[in-house]
């Protein structure tokens, strides 16, 4: 069989009913894994593994590949509606999805979502038919020090993500940095960072941080403000209308898509470089490469360039994997697993033995992104509502959802820990202006820098190989030049006095200064230890806990000593635009501030309490007479839902997680978002059943005791 | 998000329309009944889901025979309804001390790969929690002797082509694997000029290294890169088994020269990977025996040996006491050679 003619028998396989009923049951797996935070899409096929023991091949892998492709569009779909991206490649659509729901226009980001999706798997299965002569020479002139670079350029991103208050942004990239530290050394032995735990071997899942950082954060910020999603937009229709504006706007950008999906692509078919630095990469150069960007407040093209490029990048990701062997991420990993299963060899032969395979992979990709995409528009108008529930229901919801999905992983009672633990770390860093996405960048690419810089240097004896190999020199030239044109164009910009007096006095605040000393600490700690290290297992955490430990000292003198603040006062500021890039709404943290301070029992102060007075336009706080009051009411919420946060990763560790559940469930609606008794009720016992059917009936994960209650 | 959460069980039924008629029973008696002792006749049957851990990530080797493995064994030589439930649990240390600590009442069982889970013992003894040679063995269902490879358009056309090459370099996975210790015995044996660089994951990451030029030979397994090898992508230069260990539905293996032939008789079979597969210690023998028979039927099974050919993966089943013995020579073989290599 020729590959031409592999094409033609892979149809006449594709058009049977039964071929097409596994390939919507794929799709509709990827969607609803995709949606599902802390589900992410490869355990949805890894689970339909056992079932397809006994179907054909084709079939099999048609299931397989379907399950992969139309899972990218649909973790877009909470990201831009909750700020809870399905997995890390959709976290950069956060930027400027979750601003647009803000806005009431949530239907018109998924709209371009999914045409942004579905038009950059097209253009990057175009691409890899081009270059199917060429896999083999792209494939390997990517060696150690290009992988080393190119995860380097990823992280000077972080410089670039993190525009108006940069030195917190590279301390939240360093922090991620930190904990993708934790773990077995990728080189050298060591298992670093895990204070006995045996289950912090393998590391910390991006999934967990992830679900902590966005969903719980997102959830708490939700429930203390009491506030929909979409806030302040009551007259905005949610309709169809808006989702196929969104669809149509894509196509009034085609240099945008296709410049993203060709970077898309571009990153897929180098393998181990995921999805996650495709997206911000795509994001990045749009926000730099456009007339006149709003980005961070809601700009469609920083929806479209992310979607764009990681849905190219499974395509790209599709010619390594199948014609190597060599996953191109990790849910690729997967499906060649089960490809063996099903006796097809992925690698050199395939293309020469099963022609028909590859061509089924590649129509299916195609076909699974356009049904998923579809699914999306014609549910769109229906998903937004989730933008219009209160508060007090979704919060909880949100929380108590993500929570199980961190548990639903491994099951594994360390992760529900942990994700509540990366929810309170994120709500601190929120309330201190500090950007989290760095920190989520830091995390997905440390083990890849950290793994091939030693590879380099091993193998090449030292770091002239970074600027000695052509593609590498070309990539050290764009990190150096990304750097240097943000410094120049931060300089330049023109801030207002005003505006900077302001940036400097909220970026001095106390408790800021508590928080980022707390982070100081913790570098110090992560320093210290790091000596005990092996050589190579020592080298990076040596160098970033110094970095960050520099940067750490570098904020605190000059917010401190009134010298420096008057002279380098900018350099810490927090900017323009942050607030927008944090989807804080406006003054959000004002509020905080007063709500602490309210909270202390010290009334704030009089100028502030005006400031914020005729600015902020919450559910609560709007008339000055009745501000005490809801200053008041503000930190009760936070301080119970803290509390509840607390309670509930205690009783998570003490009774389990089937006990804890349903009581934080009910408690957090009781008392913090203040719902009647009967809908509270009610919605604790549906949501627990219907949990508890998905996890134990559905995917039979073992339910764990605690170590009070064992069982 | 409540929406669309809520509703996904409902269309999560869909896809799970066929698995919840045959799951559901399950359940129910998984949630009753946790006995591991067996009835009164001193026989013993699983009554719920075994769990087979994997110490690595899912696609390579060791998971492929597992789910190999598990698919047949569920499919005819379990009671109804039982099934095997591959966990892939890595990095390596964790998952062989999940194995290890594991309750021993047949519901856990897992693979073990040797000679790394020996070698990890001697060379890390704070990380590996568990002692080798306590295990319960089921069984073995493949030996893997090692060949040196190189990439096809290699200079070095033989063994001695390589020995007398100078300052080489060589690319392994990471340090303390089986690969990784069969490379580094390798080198010693022969004397060779080579630097080692390690990390790389899985084979096809070693195979690209070599591909690429970042590496100038490679020792890995005989049984792990039979595509490649048929592509003509690399080319074998010595295999480092001994004769008996020679898998026969390998035909390109058979023309290759061994360590013995070459003239490296003590490197023969010094470093052979053992896909092993285990219960945590002291199960009890009811239970040992049903697995050990249940094992073996599968693996004799028509339907396994026809996968087995079909995936590109030879087999070498061995009995519970003949693994033993091969495992017991392994450690006494490993406490010698690791302290060597550590020095050299």
């Amino acid at each position: 069989m020729d590959f031409g003619s592999g094409l033609v028998e892979a149809l006449q396989q594709m058009t049977t009913w039964s071929f097409l009923l596994w390939f919507l049951i794929g799709v509709l797996n990827g969607t609803i894994f995709g949606l599902l935070p802390g589900l992410s899409g490869s355990v949805g096929i890894a689970l339909m593994i056992p079932f397809t023991f006994d179907m054909e091949p084709m079939q099999a892998m048609g299931l397989f590949v379907a399950a992969l492709a139309g899972q990218n569009f649909a973790g877009s779909i909470t990201a831009i509606l909750i700020n809870t991206p399905g997995s890390s490649v959709n976290a950069a659509t956060t930027y400027d999805g979750y601003p647009l729901s803000r806005q009431g226009r949530g239907g018109f980001a998924i709209g371009v979502s999914a045409m942004a999706s579905f038009l950059g798997s097209l253009i990057g299965i175009a691409i890899i038919i081009a270059l199917f002569p060429l896999t083999r020479s792209i494939l390997l002139s990517f060696s150690f020090p290009e992988l080393t670079m190119l995860g380097v350029l990823g992280l000077a991103v972080i410089a670039v993500a993190s525009r108006g208050s940069m030195i917190k942004g590279l301390i939240a990239g360093m922090i991620g940095l930190l904990i993708s530290f934790v773990g077995f050394a990728p080189i050298g032995g060591d298992v670093r960072y895990v204070f006995g735990q045996a289950e912090l071997y393998d590391g910390i899942g991006a999934v967990i941080v992830l679900i902590g950082l966005f969903a719980v954060t997102e959830a708490l910020s939700l429930i203390v403000h009491n506030q929909k999603v979409a806030a302040g937009s009551g007259t905005t229709r949610l309709g169809r209308s808006q989702v196929w504006e969104g669809a149509r706007y894509v196509f009034t950008k085609p240099f945008l898509l296709l410049r993203s999906s060709v970077l898309g692509t571009g990153i897929g078919l180098i393998p181990a470089v995921g999805g996650t630095l495709a997206a911000f990469l795509a994001y990045f150069q749009a926000a730099k490469t456009v007339r006149d960007p709003k980005f961070g407040q809601g700009d469609p093209r920083g929806v479209l360039a992310p979607e764009a490029a990681n849905d190219a990048k499974d395509a790209g990701a599709a010619l390594p994997s199948l014609a190597f062997g060599i996953p191109g991420s990790a849910d690729w990993a997967i499906v060649l697993g089960a490809m063996i299963m099903h006796g097809i060899t992925p690698g050199p032969n395939l293309i020469r033995d099963s022609p028909d395979i590859v061509w089924m992979s590649i129509l299916v990709i195609i076909g699974a992104s356009f049904v998923s995409s579809s699914f999306g528009i014609v549910f769109a108008p229906w998903l937004t509502k989730v933008t219009k529930v209160r508060a007090s229901l979704l919060a909880p919801l949100i929380i108590v959802l993500a929570v199980t999905g961190a548990y639903g992983i491994e099951s594994r009672t360390t992760d529900v820990l942990l994700a509540i633990a990366f929810g309170l770390l994120g709500y601190a860093m929120r309330a201190i202006g500090m950007p989290v996405i760095p920190l989520i960048l830091g995390l997905v690419l440390g083990p890849m820098v950290e793994r091939s810089y030693l590879q380099s240097v091993e193998t090449f004896g030292g770091l002239s190989a970074f600027v000695t190999r052509p593609i590498s020199l070309v990539l050290v030239v764009l990190t150096v030049a990304v750097i240097v044109f943000e410094i120049v164009s931060n300089r330049r910009a023109k801030v207002p006095e005003e505006a900077k007096r302001e940036g400097v006095r909220s970026a001095t605040r106390p408790r800021t200064l508590a928080i980022i000393a707390l982070f100081g600490v913790i570098a110090a700690v992560a320093l210290v230890l790091a000596t005990d290290f092996r050589e190579q297992s020592r080298t990076f955490p040596l160098i970033i806990s110094t970095v960050m430990l520099a940067l750490v000292v570098l904020y605190l003198a000059i917010a401190l000593v009134p010298v420096l603040r008057r002279r380098f006062g900018g350099v810490i500021a927090d900017g323009h635009g942050m607030e927008q890039l944090m989807h804080v709404p406006d003054d959000l943290r004002e509020q905080l501030d007063e709500a602490v301070s309210a909270a202390d029992g010290s009334g704030p102060d009089p100028a502030a309490q005006a400031g914020t007075a005729t600015k902020v336009e919450t559910a609560t706080a709007v008339e000055p007479a009745g501000e005490q009051e809801a200053n008041a009411d503000l930190a009760a919420r936070m301080r119970n839902s803290i509390v509840l946060l607390v309670a509930f990763a205690a009783g998570v560790w003490l009774v389990g997680l089937a006990v804890t559940v349903p009581v934080v469930l009910f408690l957090m609606m009781r008392y913090v978002g203040r719902e009647t008794w009967r809908t509270t009720v009610i919605t604790t016992v549906v949501t627990s059943a219907a949990l508890y059917f998905l996890f134990v009936s559905v995917l039979r994960m073992p339910l764990e005791g605690g170590t009070l209650v064992p069982f | 998000m409540s929406r669309t959460a809520l509703r996904s069980p409902r269309r999560r039924r869909a896809t799970a329309a066929a698995a919840l008629a045959l799951v559901a029973p399950l359940v129910l008696t998984a949630c009753g009944e946790d006995s591991a002792a067996g009835s009164d006749d001193g026989t013993w049957e699983p009554e719920r889901d075994i769990d087979w851990i994997v110490p690595y990530t899912p696609g390579g080797g060791f998971d492929t025979y597992s789910r190999g493995i598990a698919e047949v064994m569920q499919n005819g030589h379990l009671p109804d309804g039982v099934n095997v439930v591959v966990r892939n649990s890595p990095p390596l240390p964790q998952g062989i001390s999940s194995m290890f600590n594991a309750e021993p009442d047949g519901y856990t069982i897992g693979i073990l790969p040797m000679p790394a889970a020996i070698a990890q013992e001697i060379q890390e003894p704070d990380l590996a929690q568990w002692t080798t040679s306590e295990f319960t063995v089921l069984g073995q269902v493949d030996e893997n002797g090692y060949v040196v490879y190189v990439p096809a358009d290699s200079p070095f056309e033989t063994i001695e082509d390589l020995i007398a090459a100078e300052d080489i370099r060589a690319i392994t996975v990471e340090e303390g694997s089986s690969s990784a210790l069969a490379g580094l015995a390798t080198i010693r044996a022969l004397d060779l000029d080579a630097d080692v660089t390690y990390g790389a994951e899985g084979s096809a990451e070693v195979v690209t290294a070599a591909l690429r030029g970042d590496a100038d030979f490679f020792v890995y397994g005989s049984t792990d890169l039979v595509g490649f090898v048929e592509s003509g992508d690399i080319r074998p230069l010595m295999y480092l088994g001994t004769e008996d260990q020679l898998p026969e539905n390998v035909d390109w293996l058979q023309d290759v020269p061994t360590a013995e032939e070459a003239g490296f008789p003590d490197l023969a079979g010094a470093v052979t990977e053992l896909r092993v597969i285990v219960a945590p210690p002291d199960l009890p023998e009811p239970v040992a025996e049903y697995l050990r028979g249940a094992l073996a039927d599968t693996m004799a099974d028509e339907e396994f040996v026809t996968w087995a050919e079909e995936a590109g993966r030879p087999i070498v089943p061995r009995t519970a006491e003949e693994t033993e013995a091969n495992i017991a020579e392994q450690i006494e073989q490993m406490e010698e050679l690791v302290p060597q290599l550590a020095d050299g």
